[in-house]
């Protein structure tokens, strides 16, 4: 454990961003997972806080995604411990407060946006409908087109406007600026939104390099291991080794 | 609970308009045969062999059952294996949601298709050279007598069983060929196979103890009793099965 994993197991941030209490939200131990014999991650041990937006950063194949999944219950470790609020990811209880976006298209293609607002209305308490509406009117989405009728851009836009619109207590949320171009405009906006989560007391972990001017945190993956977990303003960040 | 219902109406209303186009398809299909036999038979007095004959107008109507089958099956595999797996599990659902989900929409589909099957048969008979009006009406009489009434129950819950039955075997089958994904395809066609062979062995085993010739209405119930029993000890096996798998499954190993 290096130094800003030892100061962060031990004592939580003292300035966040939220008003609220300081709350651990995610705690791995000696995580790791193998996929047969090859080790995807291995000795993985930090904590995370409400309030706390914290960027994943590394190479390809570093772990980062194995780590999302792993949090978010659709890997199971293969080593160590890692709860959500004290419950298991997998669990329904976890479920209940993690919100989870994985780096491709998983929202079902003939689903017209209203009823996929419908759907996240019905199955997640935690889903504020009247926000989700007002953002998808803000990129401008035709509310009974299906899904699979937008373009990538759009659809990237589309599932983490409905996965931010939970007020879940941690949210995993890998590359979701992947298919957005430019500077402005819908990438604007969705950075904007993701930016907020952690003032709204939630902890948020991107795996986006879209975040890392404006990161609380940096957890940086090298082939499997943290290499450096603290403060992004006092972090290492050597430019030649990101590529998330 | 409340999400389960939820889940089982959201499934039950996607599935709406295949069962009934399906359905609908088979019925026709179905009827336009019948109908062109007994025109022929009538316009050429041709006599086809009698196993044909019998064949057809019996075997025909049970494809009645194929989307109450294949219907809630597909609803089931697309949420915990295909693609909307990814969508349907980042809800706190529990995982029993989805078979209970895929149990009550065949319950509901069988329900309809048992109805269908019952119109098609009457259809048949109907077109039937040497059915005449009298028997056709005793034939309806018995159907919604009390005796009738309760073979229909009996024969709905044995079909019901059936359905349920080999769903769950597939969905066993399924989840436990997808603990190894890599090895999937393999893995399906060994412990479908074993199965398979395990299952039919059983059954003409059960079938050949408990056999007995039907002479009446009322004993027809009581012959498929072993097998309700056979098909029931078997489902809750499978079920046991699917429930334990299902919680061993990673969904983020399938998609890489």
């Amino acid at each position: 454990m290096n130094e800003g994993e030892r100061r962060f197991a031990v004592f939580p941030p003292v300035f966040w961003r939220g008003g609220g209490k300081v709350e651990q939200v995610l705690t791995c131990t000696g995580l790791g997972k193998k996929f047969g014999i090859l080790p995807a991650l291995s000795e993985v041990s930090v904590n995370m806080y409400s309030s706390r937006l914290v960027s994943l950063t590394g190479e390809s194949g570093s772990g980062k995604s194995v780590f999302l999944r792993l949090a978010a219950g659709v890997l199971r470790p293969t080593a160590g411990e890692l709860t959500v609020c004290g419950e298991l990811p997998a669990s329904r209880e976890a479920k209940e407060v993690t919100a989870y976006l994985p780096d491709r298209d998983i929202l079902p293609p003939d689903m017209t946006l209203t009823e996929l607002v419908r759907y996240y209305h019905h199955f997640c308490i935690d889903f504020d409908t009247g926000l989700a509406v007002r953002l998808l009117g803000d990129i401008c989405a035709d509310m009974g087109r299906r899904f699979g009728k937008y373009s990538a851009g759009m659809r990237s836009a589309i599932q983490t406007i409905l996965v931010t619109s939970r007020r879940a207590r941690l949210f995993l949320l890998d590359e979701p600026t992947r298919c957005l171009d430019g500077d402005g405009g819908l990438r604007g906006l969705i950075i904007g939104r993701i930016s907020a989560l952690a003032e709204e007391d939630s902890a948020v972990i991107t795996a986006d390099n879209a975040f890392l001017d404006t990161a609380d945190d940096l957890l940086t993956l090298r082939c499997g291991t943290v290499s450096y977990y603290g403060s992004a303003a006092e972090g290492r960040y050597p430019k030649d080794e990101t590529d998330a | 609970m409340k999400r389960t219902l939820r889940s089982f109406l959201y499934d039950l209303k996607k599935n709406c308009g295949r069962f009934f186009l399906i359905s609908a398809v088979i019925f026709l299909l179905c009827t336009v045969f019948f109908a062109s036999i007994s025109l022929i038979r009538k316009l050429t007095s041709a006599e086809l062999p009698l196993w044909v004959m019998s064949g057809m107008f019996v075997v025909l109507p049970y494809l009645l059952y194929i989307p109450a089958f294949v219907l809630p099956l597909m609803t089931f595999r697309r949420s915990v294996l295909g693609r909307d797996a990814m969508f349907m599990q980042s809800f706190p659902l529990p995982r029993s949601a989805f078979t209970a989900s895929m149990l009550l929409n065949t319950l509901i589909w069988t329900a309809v298709s048992r109805l269908l099957f019952a119109a098609l048969n009457t259809i048949s008979l109907l077109l039937s050279e040497g059915t005449d009006k009298s028997a056709l009406n005793t034939a309806l009489m018995l159907s919604f007598s009390r005796t009738g009434l309760l073979l229909g129950i009996v024969m709905f819950l044995y079909w019901y069983l059936a359905i349920v039955f080999l769903q769950l075997f597939i969905c066993a089958v399924s989840l436990l060929a997808a603990l190894d994904p890599e090895k999937r395809g393999i893995l399906a066609a060994v412990y479908g196979g074993i199965g398979g062979a395990m299952i039919v062995f059983s059954y003409t085993l059960v079938s050949s103890l408990t056999s007995e010739t039907v002479t009446e209405v009322g004993s027809a119930g009581a012959a498929v009793l072993p097998q309700m029993l056979y098909f029931l000890t078997f489902s809750v096996f499978f079920g046991f099965v699917t429930a334990v798998v299902m919680k061993r499954i990673e969904l983020g190993r399938l998609e890489m």
